[in-house]
């Protein structure tokens, strides 16, 4: 943090202090006692120690951002923000939209923390500047600095349980013969074989009993006869509005990526997937809540 | 961000600043204020650590009321000053327990400031002013608390932000003149001593009973001998059979000297030849000490009519002066004489007939006073602190009767004698003696060393000084008033070390002590930058209007230099000043470290180009690796880089001789 990104000036109990330094000034000349007045010169001068001080504890702090991060409607997107300084600094407030946080210590060693911030709507999430301010040593001059991390943070729709129109009327039913492989099936669906076992496959899936029996890895696979359930898009979402129709495709994407079904997920001309697993659905949540933003 | 109201911390801290402060103000504290702060610190620390609850504020409010009202029925009674002293220590310790919002906490830091402060203007001395420091640093400290809880060594915090603190304090108390009192504060109730205006013989036997000091006096040359260290203060020239007092002219002289609020300073420097330098404690009146025939050079003192020093400031405050002895010598103009040949027209029959009968007897005035004192030297006359009663004719009842007294009943009775005998005489007080100190080389003046003795007119119409109580107890003059009276002396004094003079060691240590007290009210408690300035207007005429310019360019060039160090962004990170020596030496070969070499890596490189360094240099990089790397406990890695330090300095040392 450079020089002049700082901003300096007393606290409110500073300027009570200056004030009380002022009248022991006054009772110092008044009785005329030299080391009244010793101590009212003492505490001017700590005052502008502590300012000297307190600018100090601040200067060359270094702070990186850390990357986009992605949450919840309702919820709270963790922000990372690390911080180093090669001389330690201490009594850190830091401020990010009404997130606070105190840290007692920055050292030469990274320090990474995670702010989080509550978002109300989905979208790209507004966040103000961080202000990184301190008191330290006295309380007498509050130091801060308002920087801008670039700072991405997004919401996606909070998941919420909703029916799925049928997808009959979807056109591509060609496509959606050619995709993956044939067995794979929703959870709900019935039990069909077990088939050896192939890396990639979902833990879940392991026929955990077969391979205590000593008959090796082997994977149960489901058979679901209607492939083209598992296509989401927002056409077959019910709900009253935009954000509800996403809410519900957010609920499902989550539900086939923890049964480890892989899906696709249509939204604005754009396909995903089909993929499973939880790196496709943080990827899937982001397209949710990216959706009607402009690029 | 907010200060943490449940702070154990900060209790510790108030108490420990407490315990100073109580022992500070003690005299002016009433004992249940005292109490009532007890009380709730007991209640703070169980609300802290049992867990009690906050009683209500309403109680809280009651009892502050209470308080309030105690007070100001027993303001007559202790003075305002001392009133506002308890005000402020109820609601300090009130304000403790109801500690709400960060305000609250705020309040009660600060007013521990100000409650020091009034400690110091009650106590001065190097002693209370070293514990007043502490309670500073205490109070500095529990700033720190309120913005760090729960972290450790905040004194360390404090005592560096107070170190920061120093430059500028000195500067700031080195260059900013007093200014002048802005208005008329409580008296600071002491019972001030000194000699009075009127003296009745019973009065100094009173003083000589106190140890206090009267004034120090340092003197350019050799101090005078102890048979000529007469200070005179006060010439009393009206009597009235019993009492001497002031005569109406310097009554009215005094009442046209209204104190001066900006009182000439004191020059600094060196002493000039033939003058001395006072130092006095407030007195009970504002008439000021030198030897005779005082010129006074600087200082807040003035010249009275009758040669004497008089205070031109309000004379409640102790001040320095410096006076030479180059005053013209008393002459007494006929209506001085006439003044001083003044008796009663009746009282004391047998004392006036001497006198008569001295007058027939002996043709000059000099004679006349011989025959006086030889009747002192003849006559069984005692010098005791401890005279009979005298009745209604005082001066005959001792001079014929009792014939036991002290230096105000010999000076008495002898002015009056003269007077009888036609010769104007009168009766001058002030203080003789003194002791030497000779570490500090300066003379300190107590009130046991008041003193009485006579000045009479001789016939070219000089004053003439006589002192009758030389020639009953030499032993007084020669020696000083605890040698004379040794036994009922020692008795009266309560400052058990004056009892053991005859010790050595312990002489050398009080003398020591005392003047460790006067070197510090010279240098700091009498401190007053306004001679510094008169001091550079005498160096350099040109500068002479511009201290206040002066002083505003000192104090910001030391500000500069102190922000500066602090605030210059240092170019190179701790760990690279750490191996600076090393840098340094290399440098000079050519062996500097490449780009994106560690430093570690760049001392084994040294190694291997410097065989006979190979181990230390290697230790060396071993010892950086461990302290930077290493999971170390804080301890263990301040010893490892003490020692990283000190392999340093020895491979460099090695480096350089090799």
């Amino acid at each position: 943090m450079s020089q002049r990104a700082l901003f300096i000036l007393p606290t409110r109990f500073g300027v009570m202090f200056a004030v009380t330094a002022l009248a022991i000034y006054i009772l110092g000349t008044n009785y005329q006692n030299n080391l009244v007045l010793l101590l009212a010169y003492g505490m001017a001068s700590l005052l502008v120690a502590s300012m000297w001080l307190t600018h100090r504890n601040l200067q060359g702090l270094e702070l990186l951002g850390g990357p986009l991060a992605l949450g919840e409607v309702g919820g709270s997107v963790p922000l990372t923000i690390t911080l180093t300084r090669t001389q330690p600094c201490r009594a850190l407030d830091l401020t990010l939209s009404g997130c606070q946080l105190h840290l007692p210590l920055v050292d030469e060693a990274p320090q990474t923390l995670t702010l989080a911030v509550n978002g109300p709507r989905r979208g790209r999430l507004l966040l103000s500047r961080l202000r990184v301010e301190s008191r330290y040593p006295l309380g007498l001059f509050r130091c801060w600095s308002l920087v801008d991390l670039q700072l991405e943070a997004w919401l996606a729709p909070a998941p919420r349980h909703g029916v799925l129109r049928d997808s009959s009327d979807s056109s591509d039913n060609g496509q959606q013969a050619e995709q993956g492989r044939g067995e794979v099936a929703a959870g709900m669906g019935d039990f069909a074989m077990l088939r050896p076992h192939q890396p990639g496959d979902p833990l879940g899936r392991i026929a955990w009993k077969q391979l205590a029996q000593g008959r090796g890895m082997l994977v149960k696979a489901f058979s679901e006869p209607r492939h083209e359930q598992t296509r989401l898009s927002l056409q077959r979402a019910v709900g009253a509005d935009l954000e509800q129709r996403l809410a519900v495709l957010a609920w499902w994407s989550a539900d086939y990526a923890k049964r480890g079904v892989p899906f696709t997920l249509e939204l604005s001309g754009t396909a995903l997937g089909p993929d499973t697993g939880p790196s496709f659905l943080q990827r899937c949540r982001m397209a949710l809540a990216r959706y009607g933003a402009p690029p | 961000m907010n200060l943490l109201l449940d702070n154990r911390q900060l209790f510790q801290l108030a108490v420990l600043l407490q315990l100073l402060l109580v022992p500070a103000l003690w005299p002016q504290l009433q004992l249940w204020v005292v109490a009532v702060g007890g009380l709730t610190l007991v209640v703070r620390g169980l609300m802290l650590w049992r867990g009690w609850r906050a009683p209500r504020s309403l109680w809280l409010s009651l009892l502050a009321l209470l308080g309030a009202c105690l007070l100001a029925l027993e303001v007559r009674a202790i003075g305002v000053l001392a009133a506002l002293i308890n005000i402020l220590w109820l609601g300090y310790s009130l304000k403790f327990i109801e500690v709400r919002r960060d305000r609250d906490i705020e309040t009660v830091l600060v007013l521990g400031f100000f409650l020091i402060a009034l400690a110091l203007v009650y106590r001065q001395s190097i002693g209370w002013a070293l514990v007043m420091a502490v309670a500073l640093w205490l109070a500095v400290t529990s700033l720190a608390a309120a913005v760090q809880p729960g972290a450790t060594r905040l004194w360390r915090v404090a005592g560096g932000a107070l170190l920061v603190a120093l430059p500028l304090l000195l500067t700031l108390f080195l260059v900013l003149p007093r200014l002048p009192p802005l208005w008329r504060m409580p008296v600071v109730d002491k019972a001030l001593s000194g000699l009075s205006e009127e003296v009745s013989p019973g009065e100094i036997s009173e003083l000589i009973r106190s140890s206090e000091l009267v004034f120090r006096a340092s003197f350019s040359g050799s101090p005078p001998a102890y048979g000529e260290r007469y200070f005179p203060v006060m010439r009393q020239e009206l009597f009235d059979g019993r009492r001497w007092s002031l005569s109406p002219a310097i009554k009215a002289w005094q009442e046209r000297q209204p104190p001066q609020l900006t009182p000439p300073p004191t020059s600094l420097g060196a002493l000039e030849d033939g003058s001395y330098e006072v130092i006095a404690e407030p007195q009970r009146h504002r008439w000021a000490f030198a030897l005779e025939r005082p010129e006074p050079v600087s200082g807040p003192v003035l010249l009275s009519p009758f040669a004497t020093l008089y205070r031109s400031d309000k004379g409640d405050q102790r001040v320095s002066y410096r006076v030479a002895s180059s005053g013209p010598p008393l002459i007494a103009d006929g209506e001085a004489q006439q003044l001083n040949l003044q008796l009663p027209d009746a009282g004391n029959p047998k004392a006036r007939a001497y006198g008569r009968q001295l007058a027939s007897r002996y043709p000059t005035r000099a004679e006349r006073v011989t025959a006086i004192l030889d009747e002192y030297r003849q006559q069984p006359f005692y010098y005791t602190l401890q005279p009979p009663r005298l009745g209604e004719d005082a001066i005959d009842d001792f001079l014929f009767d009792s014939r036991r007294g002290f230096c105000g009943h010999y000076a008495s009775a002898t002015a009056m004698v003269l007077r009888a005998a036609g010769v104007p005489a009168r009766l001058v007080t002030g203080y003789q003696g003194g002791e030497w100190n000779p570490q500090g080389r300066y003379l300190a003046v107590h009130q046991f060393d008041a003193h009485a003795w006579v000045e009479y007119v001789d016939e070219q119409g000089r004053w003439q000084p006589v002192d009758p109580t030389a020639a009953v107890s030499p032993a007084r003059i020669e020696e000083g008033v605890t040698v004379a009276l040794d036994e009922e002396f020692a008795a009266a004094d309560r400052l058990a070390l004056s009892r053991y003079r005859e010790w050595a060691l312990l002489n050398q240590l009080r003398w020591w002590g005392t003047n460790i007290d006067y070197q510090w009210t010279r240098l700091v408690l009498n401190y007053d930058a306004a001679s510094l300035w008169q001091q550079v207007g005498q160096w350099w005429p040109t500068l002479a209007g511009y201290s206040a310019w002066l002083i505003l360019g000192v104090l910001l060039v030391v500000a500069t230099v102190v922000g500066g160090l602090l605030l210059w962004p240092s170019p190179q990170p701790t760990q690279v000043k750490l191996w600076r020596p090393l840098l340094r030496l290399a440098k000079r070969r050519g062996w500097r470290p490449r780009e994106g070499e560690s430093l570690a890596s760049w001392c084994e490189r040294l190694a291997v180009i410097r065989p006979q360094l190979r181990r230390p240099l290697q230790r060396c990089a071993w010892l950086y690796r461990r302290w930077r790397y290493a999971p170390l406990s804080p301890q263990q890695q301040r010893r490892v880089l003490a020692q990283f330090k000190r392999r340093l300095r020895v491979t460099c040392r090695r480096w350089s001789t090799a």
